[in-house]
């Protein structure tokens, strides 16, 4: 059939040309932050030895593909059919085989090493935090308690709430809902908890630069699941203060806290 | 061989064949067959089916996602899509193709005539295609189909969140195909130990074979699983129970806990049998040997064994499950994979290879399937996970495995087994157009959605806001989403023709110069499968019919063989 | 070029194909020609029975996850047991005669499964009853007759065939 023919002309496949569509994604990778590859800088402690980890991850990533790659690339170049004849057919190489069992064993034991390091680091909670935030997720916002300070901001959807946490402070991050499962994310934290009914959860959070963070829900919850936006915005400790004396003089501020999370009721 | 009894039902005798005029005939034919050839052909018939109305499920989510604020369809909808295009794909798609494949092929393959257990098979396939109807029926209903994605993760998923009845229909589905996925593992497993044919030793089987003998033992251990946390979900939902419910003492986590442990050896469930695809047709267009045949059935044991122990690594966010326990066996899971693609590279190495359109899916596979899984040691990584979890990171891996991977490999068995079905050969030139337009498309939809997750973009999201600055790399996305969706368009047309007879060419009993006992038999093979057999005594009879034996060095052949 | 010559062999004039030293059996053991070929079904279970007994093991020991543990012993279990049925089911090897060439299957008069409408029947049925359970009895109702229908008539046909 003409059309077949011709394109099957056009489409005769080289080796190299088939690395096209390869070649353009790593292109397009090296456009973007390498070797960060995307992920934000990090915003906080935690953050940056995950970012860290992450570093490391995608160095090791590209040195493994490059490999595979190569060896994929080098076969099917070499070993094209170019005469008739019955290649060797040796079906094993036991030595060769234990190798390249042994050493990815040998690769995964050192990334997971890496791995619970960071993973201890992240998730340890401070004996003595200096700060703590009651973060309620719920259908489709977010509130945020401060109960020591007597403070609470609340969103609604179409209005993220945002929370003010000191600079290079720990903030305790106690993490709650009623309804169905949220998720709390700053991406440039890079890192999130769940919120849970019948989990609480808690997170530390140590910023290191001042700045306003987009946060976002991460686990679905519904219909305006996209939209469940907040913001964290981090200052130094006393534009902290004043922020709060400003939300506790505010006439929008609730006479009564939310009780402390002991004695919210959890029977709806 | 065989180590059971005799089966009582085979007479001494063969009994007359039904005389012509009580043969069913058309749509009675097809409801009574228990053949398994056509049961397989009906199993991929409709998988497929499903496949392209899951692929268009996603080409309205990705035409929704191309600007910021553009309402294709309502939210709640887009909700539904999502949740009806992972069910769909997981459910009714992959799985079920791979159980038609393995319908038609794993008694080929070993030189049976039948599978074990023949109504066995067929109420399999009815109750596969019954379920998918029942899922489906979620759209016409008031309140829509399932939308709390193919997860459906409690409390969401209780009555007070997700009244609707599509609800119900999304768990009475999931237990049929459920069902129907049981029987059929037990059908194959039972095929694979007693219905060997003379000489076809275990370890002289296909690696397909293999792994649909090991996919059908996970299906045995996941599946009951969720038909069990269906049915609890279902008692919760409609009977008043609080088994999902916080409030009442019972526990939503529970949930997660149940649906992963299955929901992990599902994924392998819907790999490993087309990494078996793989190893078929690499061995083929490289004229050598599998390499590392014991290397590979061990890995896949272990695979086996490894994923049943890996699933909270879905919950690492969830603070409530032992990261390193998970962080440590998902990793693991890597090294038995990576052996695998060295036995790939290793079966090419020193070879003669040509690349026909199943040669060139399979390589597509090897390198996109090589992404998928290096981003899922980085996902076992708790601390990663904690950034990426539920974002489109997540989407793109899983994505690269199963389209990357599963897909491709899929489209390479296709191709490689489209002639012995039908007896023709497909286009070449069509499938190389499919090809080129999938592999592009394919990158172009999914590679820059690593980098829209790990810049904060959750997954499940319906919109997105302007400000994101989501938009370039969603436009990107769609772009290709529509190119890799057009690239069926190849494959229809050229599965169409061929087999009318426009397209293709006739294939004979070999037209590869391939391996395995199937190829021995006709294109398509008699009712019975084989009127004789050649001697079995290696994995690759057909092979040693043409070359000469391969074992004449290391097995003396004495008088009972 | 090579694509439309795929049926091609490879032309084997001179060497000897097998002097590669041909394929080998899975590593560990003997060469494939001497592995107990019916003990392998049940070492695939138990090997996969005794490696879910490890991480049961492990994971009770080192986590508190009620749910976890019990998966994992359940499908340890199931491995376990299927392994432990086809080794009290084995039977003295009734089969000396590997590679023989088997003339036995030719021929028109070979016996093949029936054609059935229970299969059609169940499927249906089972369908309905959850469908039912679902949208209502007047749904259900059928649906248990379709299903006691079908299982009848499969009952039937195994008997009579024997």
């Amino acid at each position: 059939m003409r059309y077949g023919r011709t394109v099957r002309a056009l489409l005769r496949p080289r080796g190299p040309r088939r690395l096209l569509p390869v070649a353009l994604a790593l292109a397009t990778a090296a456009a973007c932050d390498v070797p960060s590859f995307g992920a934000p800088d990090p915003a906080s402690e935690e953050g940056e030895s995950i970012f860290t980890l992450w570093r490391g991850f995608f160095i090791a990533s590209i040195v493994v593909a490059l490999i595979v790659y190569g060896l994929i690339v080098f076969a099917i170049v070499r070993y094209r059919r170019r005469a008739d004849d019955v290649p060797d057919q040796k079906a094993y190489n036991i030595p060769l085989e234990i190798f390249y069992t042994a050493t990815p064993v040998v690769i995964v034991a050192a990334l997971f090493g890496f791995s619970w390091v960071t993973e201890e680091n992240v998730t340890e909670l401070a004996s003595e935090p200096q700060n703590r935030v009651d973060v309620v997720g719920f259908q489709w916002s977010w509130q945020f308690v401060y109960p020591d300070e007597g403070v609470t901001v609340s969103g609604e959807p179409g209005e993220p709430p945002e929370m003010v946490i000191p600079l290079d402070e720990v903030t305790r991050l106690e993490l709650t809902t009623t309804d169905v499962n949220h998720s709390f994310w700053v991406p440039d934290f890079l890192s999130k908890r769940d919120l849970i009914p019948g989990v609480d959860n808690e997170l530390d959070v140590t910023p290191t630069e001042e700045g306003a963070y987009v946060g976002r829900c991460a686990e679905f919850c519904g219909l305006d699941h996209w939209a469940m936006y907040f913001s964290v915005r981090v200052v130094p400790r006393d534009e902290y203060e004043a922020w709060l004396a400003e939300q506790r003089a505010d006439p929008d501020q609730p006479l009564e806290q939310p009780a402390d999370e002991d004695e919210r009721g959890t029977v709806s | 061989m065989t180590i059971l009894a005799e089966r009582p039902d085979v007479a001494a005798e063969p009994p007359e064949p039904e005389p012509e005029e009580h043969r069913a005939r058309g749509l009675l034919a097809f409801a009574t067959t228990t053949d398994h050839k056509r049961i397989g052909v009906a199993y991929m018939v409709t998988a497929f089916a499903f496949f392209l109305i899951g692929g268009a499920l996603a080409g309205i989510m990705r035409t929704e996602l191309f600007s910021p604020g553009n309402d294709v369809v309502s939210q709640g909808r887009y909700n539904e899509m999502f949740t009806m295009h992972g069910t769909i794909m997981m459910f009714l798609f992959i799985g079920p193709f791979a159980f038609g494949l393995a319908n038609y092929f794993v008694p080929l393959q070993i030189g049976a005539r039948d599978m074990a257990f023949p109504r066995l098979n067929a109420m399999s396939y009815w109750l596969y295609l019954f379920g998918g109807i029942t899922l489906l029926g979620g759209f016409l209903t008031a309140d829509g189909a399932a939308d709390f994605g193919w997860t459906g993760y409690a409390p969401l998923s209780d009555i007070v969140r997700s009244p609707g009845v599509g609800a119900d229909l999304w768990i009475m589905s999931i237990v049929l195909t459920g069902l129907s996925g049981i029987f059929t593992a037990v059908n194959v497993v039972a095929t694979v130990i007693a219905m060997r044919a003379p000489g076809m030793r275990m370890f002289r089987m296909p690696i397909f074979t293999w792994n649909m003998l090991v996919t059908s033992v996970l299906v045995l251990i996941a599946f009951p699983v969720i038909s069990a946390a269906g049915a609890m979900l279902f008692i919760d939902r409609n009977l008043g129970a609080h088994i999902y419910d916080a409030d009442f003492g019972g526990s939503a986590i529970l949930w997660q806990h149940l649906f992963w442990f299955m929901g992990h050896p599902e994924v392998y469930i819907v790999v490993l049998p087309y990494f078996g695809i793989i190893t078929e047709v690499i061995p083929v267009f490289s004229w050598r040997p599998v390499f590392g045949y014991g290397g590979i059935v061990f890995a896949t044991i272990t695979i086996a064994v490894l994923s049943t122990g890996v699933w909270a690594h879905h919950m690492f966010t969830t603070g409530a499950v032992l990261l390193p326990f998970f962080t440590a066996s998902s990793m693991l899971i890597a090294v038995p994979t990576g052996l695998k693609f060295f036995n790939w590279i290793g079966t090419m190495w020193g070879g003669r290879i040509t690349f026909p359109t199943p040669m060139l899916f399979a390589l597509g596979f090897l390198f996109t399937f090589l992404v998928g899984g290096i981003t899922g040691v980085m996902l076992a990584s708790a601390p990663i996970d904690f950034h990426v979890h539920d974002s489109y990171f997540v989407v793109a891996h899983m994505h690269y495995v199963l389209f990357g991977g599963s897909v491709f490999a899929l489209y390479a068995g296709i191709f490689y087994w489209f002639p012995k079905v039908t007896g023709r050969v497909l286009s070449e030139g069509w499938g190389k157009l499919q090809f080129w337009m999938m592999l592009v498309g394919f990158h172009l939809t999914f590679f820059v959605q690593f980098i829209l997750g790990l810049e904060g973009m959750p997954r499940r999201v319906a919109d997105y806001l302007p400000e994101d600055g989501f938009t370039t790399y969603n436009r990107i996305s769609s772009i290709g989403a529509a190119l890799l969706g057009a690239s069926t368009l190849p494959f229809l047309w050229n599965a169409w023709g061929t087999y009318r007879g426009r397209l293709g060419r006739p294939a004979g009993n070999d037209p590869w110069g391939a391996q395995t006992l199937e190829w021995y038999t006709s294109s398509p093979p008699p009712p019975h499968n084989y009127d004789d057999l050649p001697p079995i005594r290696s994995e690759r009879p057909v092979w040693d019919l043409k070359h000469g034996p391969t074992v004449a060095s290391r097995e003396p052949v004495t008088s009972d063989g | 070029m090579a694509d439309t010559d795929t049926g091609r062999e490879p032309t084997d004039a001179g060497g000897d194909p097998a002097q590669g030293g041909g394929t080998e059996g899975p590593r560990g053991h003997e060469a494939g020609g001497r592995t107990d070929d019916a003990a392998v079904p049940r070492r695939v279970f138990l090997t996969i029975g005794g490696g879910l007994t490890v991480l049961a093991l492990i994971y009770g020991a080192t986590s508190y996850e009620e749910s976890g543990i019990v998966l994992l012993a359940l499908a340890a279990v199931l491995a376990l047991w299927c392994g432990a049925y086809l080794y009290l089911q084995q039977r003295p090897r009734q089969d000396n005669r590997r590679g023989e060439v088997a003339g036995e299957l030719g021929g028109a008069a070979v016996y093949l499964p029936h054609a059935s409408v229970w299969p059609f029947t169940i499927g249906l049925g089972a369908a309905t009853i959850l469908n039912g359970l679902v949208l209502g009895t007047w749904v259900l109702v059928p649906g248990v007759g379709l299903l006691a229908l079908g299982i009848g008539g499969w009952v039937r046909q195994t008997r009579n065939r024997d």
